[in-house]
């Protein structure tokens, strides 16, 4: 059987190839955490979000070669990760069929039990509890403060759409946590009040 | 129009811009026209602070997670097995081989042709069978089974027919055909498409052949020529099952080995990780049973 032992390489192909390397995870590796976040919190799956960071990362790195040093290494990533989601969502949908819009909205109708304060496990729980097209706008401006125009280019919509989405994602996440919100004093103003 | 009302309907306009002042969105003008109404106005002001104390507990919720070290070597691990692939001379000699294959082929071609409409099956891909060794450093007898996924189920369209299951079992042979039940079992949610006996590099394996859509997984078994898993490769080693498996990945392939004592097993897929660790965790302990019975 042929072993899979690497050939001597030349000295200068062996530091051009470990240069590159290291521009690529220097640049790319300190934002690891943010994909993984926003990839676990798009899914749900630790396991699959590893999956898809993973995915993610060899992409980037196939194409390293067409970004640009000096622009937003983090916003790239970002538009890599969410296209792979497209790709696995696209056969997630075709193979066990899909939630529709109406189900999903009624599943924010769903009340959580009073708490005295909010864990960070009610605040995942509502947040999960959002549809997927709000839950990733909200994810990208809340929580890793990209600008409207990156999340327009990251998920391929318009900038008016993003603007709707985070409104409604902001609303809709309001409602989820409204049973237990009061403690920390999140929904303590009324939305219909105003006037000074 | 009362002043109350006017004020209502200014708090209304004011709010329509709140979610882009969280974010900062504003043009500059209008965030100092918002920053004049919170000024006299408690109840915008307290909507405000609402909105910016929901997006910092999202934001605090959210941040405490983090990636695993694991994950981050094995990030590192593909990028510099990728890296190798494409830098190593090996890659290039094999790149300008391949090149004057293809030239080679084309002047060949009618040949070629008629000779392999005259061909009695698949035959081994001994190129690609070395690029298949090379992707999987440190783990080549779980390339046994993936080599011939490829050849057979992708190369060979293998994945493509569809046998019934007398079929696969009169293709099977007496000893395998009771792997049929079992597979279809095991693998809920894929269809079984193909159950035969194939030829690698004079090697002969049973394969079976499981599609869910574009996902394609095979079963391959093949008698141990002398070959047994490394003692020492543990980081490839899981124990979520009642046996030991084997795991590795290429680029567009997962492979999870397994063996009894005089076979080696292996699920190949172009599954994720995950999804092709559960489907072998239901599959090689069902099928590590039915080889064991078959060895006593």
């Amino acid at each position: 059987m042929e072993h899979a032992v690497s050939l001597d390489e030349e000295p200068d192909m062996k530091f051009r190839r470990n240069a590159k390397i290291d521009d690529f995870e220097s640049a790319a590796m300190p934002h690891i955490d943010a994909l993984y976040r926003a990839a676990a919190r798009v899914t749900g799956d630790r396991s699959e979000a590893e999956d898809l960071v993973q995915e993610t990362y060899l992409q980037a790195w196939k194409s390293f070669h067409r970004f640009q040093p000096g622009t937003n290494c983090r916003a790239w990533l970002f538009k890599i990760l969410f296209h792979v989601i497209q790709q696995h969502r696209r056969k997630w949908y075709s193979s066990r069929g899909h939630e529709t819009d109406e189900l999903l909205e009624q599943t924010v109708a769903y009340q959580p039990p009073v708490a005295q304060h909010l864990k960070d496990e009610d605040v995942l729980a509502a947040f999960d509890k959002i549809p997927q097209q709000y839950r990733d706008v909200v994810l990208l401006a809340d929580v890793e403060a990209f600008s409207y125009k990156e999340i327009a280019e990251t998920l391929s919509i318009p900038l008016g759409t993003v603007m709707s989405r985070l409104s409604r994602g902001r609303k809709l996440l309001r409602s989820e946590l409204a049973g237990f919100a009061e403690g920390y004093g999140i929904n303590k103003s009324n939305a219909n009040g105003g006037g000074k | 129009m009362s002043v109350l009302e006017f004020e209502q309907g200014y708090c209304k306009r004011i709010r329509v811009y709140l979610d882009s002042y969280v974010n900062n969105e504003l043009m500059v003008e209008t965030t100092h026209e918002v920053l004049r109404h919170l000024d006299g106005c408690e109840a915008c002001a307290a909507e405000l602070e609402a909105k910016t104390r929901m997006k910092n507990v999202l934001q605090n919720a959210v941040m405490r997670n983090g990636a695993s070290a694991e994950l981050r070597e094995r990030i590192k691990h593909d990028v510099r097995r990728d890296a190798a692939a494409w830098w190593s001379p090996r890659t290039h000699v094999m790149q300008w081989a391949l090149a004057v294959a293809a030239a080679l082929v084309l002047f060949v071609g009618g040949w070629s042709v008629l000779h392999s409409f005259s061909s009695r099956g698949p035959q081994p891909r001994q190129a690609e069978a070395a690029l298949l060794r090379a992707e999987i450093p440190n783990a080549e007898i779980l390339n046994i089974g993936l080599a011939d996924h490829i050849n057979c189920a992708v190369v060979h369209d293998q994945q493509d027919k569809r046998l019934t299951p007398e079929q696969m079992a009169e293709r099977l042979g007496s000893d395998y055909e009771g792997l049929v039940p079992i597979v279809r079992e095991k693998a809920a949610g894929f269809e079984m498409m193909m159950g035969h006996r194939c030829r690698l590099e004079n090697r002969e394996f049973v394969h079976l052949i499981l599609r869910n859509r574009d996902r394609v997984c095979s079963l391959v078994i093949t008698k141990k020529n002398g070959e047994s898993f490394p003692a020492d490769q543990t980081a490839d080693i899981e124990q979520a099952t009642s046996i030991s498996t084997y795991r590795a990945r290429t680029r567009d392939y997962e492979v999870v080995g397994f063996e009894t004592r005089d076979y080696l097993g292996f699920v190949v897929s172009n599954l994720s990780t995950s999804e092709n660790r559960m489907l072998a965790s239901s599959l090689a302990p069902a099928v590590h049973d039915f080889l064991v019975k078959l060895e006593a």
